[in-house]
């Protein structure tokens, strides 16, 4: 069984694509037009889009108007994360046809809302993004973009009471974001065999090569990359790319 | 002419995108007087639980217009996701009744697997049937749920997809059709099972 999704993720900051490098919103790169690179991913086949609004998720606004526009146009699968912190938001979202809404600081704040929002539009739409920092070789959990940290461990997330209500876990490596200095699965092996949920994972991936080795390893995965399919060459231009069919098959064979 | 069924869920203009491209005329269907010729296709999209879609065409007074839709041999209906599991009789994702408009019902994945089944598969046609016109075995179509249609009637199958075992990804009983994957957004490959549905006749 192949279920391995090759998925570009890409920041939005005042409707417009930015990339930034270890979460810092000052210290990123313009990259361009939404709808254009919805467009592009369009033609490339993309496995998935995910969007993360990072001003919706600082004022808790979401730009339902230009998130219409995108997916009017997706033909791939979209995720949506950014200020989603009611039921009314979320079941706007879907109806808007966003298939997956992304959570994170709802589920630290105010995790019955979470629930409800779970148990309500069914789980296969929740995915919640852990965004975490390695230190002292301890996992320690952050939310509101990286500022607070959460008591609670990534055991505590895979606790059945909690594992219900979600359907896909998003890894962020905070450190790694924007740097493309190769993804680090430590985290992931250990945890990997606690979720019966798919998991994605993103942070630092750099290369093809990294991608297979990480697909070989893992029968269900999602990878996430920005850096890698928004730049091209050392000096970092922004040029959209993707692999083509047989290049994501190479990728993706066990 | 085509209707699309808009009930709060699913991506009723990505659908509507995607034919308009195609030049093909489609309705977005919002009332339930609406779903009068020219409408003789339906496409029902789906994205969330069984319950908060069966729930949301009640409130509409969708259920029995739709009932009343399928009887008519010459009507259409393409089911979608959740727009598929609702045409069955029931599903363990909730206490609604469905549509029953194709017997069969609506079953949890064991929970041994890793759950919902997200991502690319292919489908292997059992049957042919217009609705595959141009499609290969090799053409990956995106799915995303955690249960699955489950049928005694092997008449009522078009084609299996595989994740951990096989399973229904296009149901059929004349002229409804009931597709567990997102044609919508699948590419060109889901572009074209769109545009077969139109080509129906």
């Amino acid at each position: 069984m192949n279920s391995k999704r090759l998925i570009v993720s890409l920041q939005l900051w005042r409707g417009k694509c930015i990339k930034t490098s270890k979460f810092e919103k000052n210290n990123s790169t313009y990259l361009g037009d939404v709808l254009n690179a919805v467009n592009i991913y369009n033609e490339k086949e993309v496995d998935e889009l995910v969007l993360f609004d990072l001003e919706a998720s600082k004022n808790r606004t979401i730009n339902f108007e230009l998130l219409s526009k995108i997916s009017r146009v997706s033909r791939m699968p979209l995720t949506y994360g950014g200020g989603i912190d009611s039921l009314e938001k979320a079941t706007k979202l879907l109806s808007l046809g966003i298939e997956k809404l992304n959570f994170n600081n709802l589920f630290f704040n105010e995790v019955d809302e979470f629930k409800k929002i779970s148990n309500y539009i069914g789980k296969q739409s929740i995915v919640l993004s852990i965004d975490y920092r390695k230190e002292k070789n301890n996992y320690n959990i952050y939310y509101e973009g990286g500022a607070k940290k959460s008591t609670l461990t990534i055991r505590d997330i895979a606790d059945k009471n909690i594992q219900q209500f979600i359907g896909e876990l998003y890894l962020n490596n905070i450190e790694r974001d924007g740097e493309m200095n190769g993804y680090d699965d430590s985290l992931l092996k250990n945890i990997y065999n606690d979720f019966k949920i798919p998991i994605t994972v993103s942070g630092g991936f750099n290369n093809y090569e990294n991608i297979k080795s990480i697909f070989s390893k893992y029968s269900i995965i999602g990878i996430s990359c920005s850096s890698l399919f928004v730049f091209k060459g050392r000096k970092k231009a922004v040029l959209l790319s993707y692999p083509d069919k047989i290049e994501k098959e190479y990728l993706k064979q066990s | 002419m085509i209707g699309i069924l808009n009930y709060g869920l699913g991506n009723i203009y990505a659908l509507k995108n995607i034919f308009d491209e195609s030049n093909i005329n489609v309705k977005i269907i919002s009332k339930s007087s609406e779903l009068t010729p020219p409408i003789n296709k339906l496409i029902i999209p789906g994205v969330g639980s069984y319950d908060n879609a069966i729930r949301k065409i009640k409130d509409l007074n969708f259920f029995e217009i739709i009932n009343n839709f399928s009887n008519e041999k010459r009507n259409f209906i393409l089911g979608i996701c959740v727009g598929m599991q609702i045409l069955g009789d029931y599903s363990e994702e909730g206490s609604e009744k469905g549509l029953q408009i194709i017997p069969g019902s609506v079953i949890k994945f064991s929970k041994d697997y890793i759950v919902p089944n997200m991502g690319w598969n292919k489908i292997k046609i059992i049957k042919e049937n217009e609705l595959f016109k141009n499609i290969n075995e090799n053409d990956m179509f995106y799915f995303l749920h955690s249960y699955y249609f489950k049928t005694s009637k092997l008449d009522n199958i078009l084609c299996y997809s595989k994740y951990y075992h096989d399973f229904p990804s296009v149901i059929y009983k004349n002229n409804i059709f009931g597709i567990q994957f997102h044609p919508e957004k699948s590419h060109s490959a889901g572009k074209k099972i769109l545009i077969n549905f139109n080509n129906l006749t």
